[in-house]
């Protein structure tokens, strides 16, 4: 029994180191930083809010240009000098700090958007009101001189025998 | 003058309240009012990401330094990769690269599946809609290892970072390819999907260039 505890073991412990030794030890170029779970709920916020004001119809151009400048910021932290950052916690803090400002300035610039999008839907309407009203006045005084000048002419009429 | 602006206010009275105005109106704007709702809702269109792969003289061709696709150790190769967002909003995409031999896994267009192989190197971006973007991507083989005439890549420079602790095996160093992969952030998982939907179409995007090693 001794024994096969013992051998037990001895496999694991070499199940263990070959699995180290493996595939989970190859040095990837990736960024790990995005695997923690604080900083990807950070990006989906900051996402989102881009979504958001996008289907709100906002130019979302320039928070796509911070987006990527914080996408920069976490690849520095990864890199071997840390890019302009100087520190991995610097490069990581500059990221929150876009992320954070994307997610305030996507609602603001969504709200903006959505308020222009339903003037112009109001306006729009207001517009096909004016012209269905001016068309008809239109077309019934139009009609109307029609049937006026046809009685006018009927009633004009000379009978002449020949 | 107030004669004229009472008469003047009776036959409009009596227009606005004519039968024909009423009809002629109301026709007027039940068929203007719906065309000015659906002018200012956006337009549907088909939905799509690509990516392609080209040389350094930014053509589908020069891929490789040396006129065949055989590439020395060390010999740096530069391609860029473009990605087209025709997607109806912006993309947070990964451009995944992964090395195979001729025998590994390959994305499968039918189940819209990655390779299964890791990663070597990953590039993160958000592209807004109806945008490109051109990844540089310079790689060379840093170091092989030969055993009779078994080939293996044990480190490769891509952009820069070196990626050592490979096991790349292919017989005398032929057929191998790098596989480039196109993964989409999808905020309801928080994670990257190989696949993506389009017009209720699950679709994926990866290419292929094969290689050998000169040894």
């Amino acid at each position: 029994m001794v024994a096969a505890g013992l051998l037990l073991c001895l496999l694991t412990n070499i199940y263990d180191s070959y699995a180290a030794t493996s595939g989970n030890q190859i040095d990837m170029g990736t960024t790990a930083v995005f695997e923690d779970d604080e900083m990807s709920s950070k990006i989906n916020s900051a996402l989102g809010a881009i979504h958001d004001a996008e289907d709100s119809g906002a130019d979302v151009s320039t928070l796509v240009d911070q987006f990527n400048i914080a996408i920069d910021q976490l690849r520095s932290a990864e890199g071997p000098d840390y890019g302009s950052c100087g520190s991995y916690e610097h490069c990581v803090d500059n990221a929150n700090q876009i992320f954070a400002s994307i997610v305030n300035d996507a609602k603001e610039l969504g709200q903006n958007a959505e308020m222009k999008h339903y003037e112009n839907v109001l306006k729009m309407l207001i517009y096909a009101v004016i012209i269905a009203f001016a068309l008809s006045s239109l077309g019934v005084y139009l009609y109307g001189r029609y049937r006026s000048s046809e009685l006018r002419r009927f009633l004009e009429m000379e009978v002449r025998e020949n | 003058m107030d004669f004229n602006y009472m008469s003047y206010l009776k036959i409009a009275n009596e227009f606005l309240r004519s039968k024909k105005f009423i009809i002629a109106f109301a026709s007027l704007a039940a068929l203007l009012l719906p065309a000015a709702l659906i002018s200012s809702a956006g337009e549907q269109k088909e939905e799509y990401l690509t990516m392609s792969t080209i040389g350094s003289s930014l053509k589908a061709d020069n891929y490789f330094p040396n006129a065949n696709n055989t590439v020395n150790i060390s010999e740096p190769i530069k391609w860029q990769i473009k990605i087209y967002n025709g997607m109806d909003r912006s993309e947070f995409i990964s451009l995944r690269l992964k090395v195979l031999n001729s025998t590994q896994t390959i994305p499968n267009d039918v189940s819209n599946s990655p390779s299964p192989s890791p990663e070597l190197f990953e590039y993160h971006q958000l592209i807004p809609k109806n945008s490109e973007v051109a990844v540089p991507i310079e790689w060379s083989i840093i170091d092989i290892e030969k055993q009779e005439s078994q080939v293996t890549i044990r480190t490769l420079m891509i952009n820069g970072e070196i990626i050592d602790n490979l096991d790349i095996q292919s017989m005398n160093g032929q057929d191998l390819r790098i596989v480039l992969e196109l993964w989409e952030y999808q905020n309801d998982t928080s994670d990257f999907s190989f696949k993506w939907s389009s017009n209720n179409h699950e679709r994926s995007v990866w290419n292929q260039i094969w290689f050998n090693i000169k040894n």
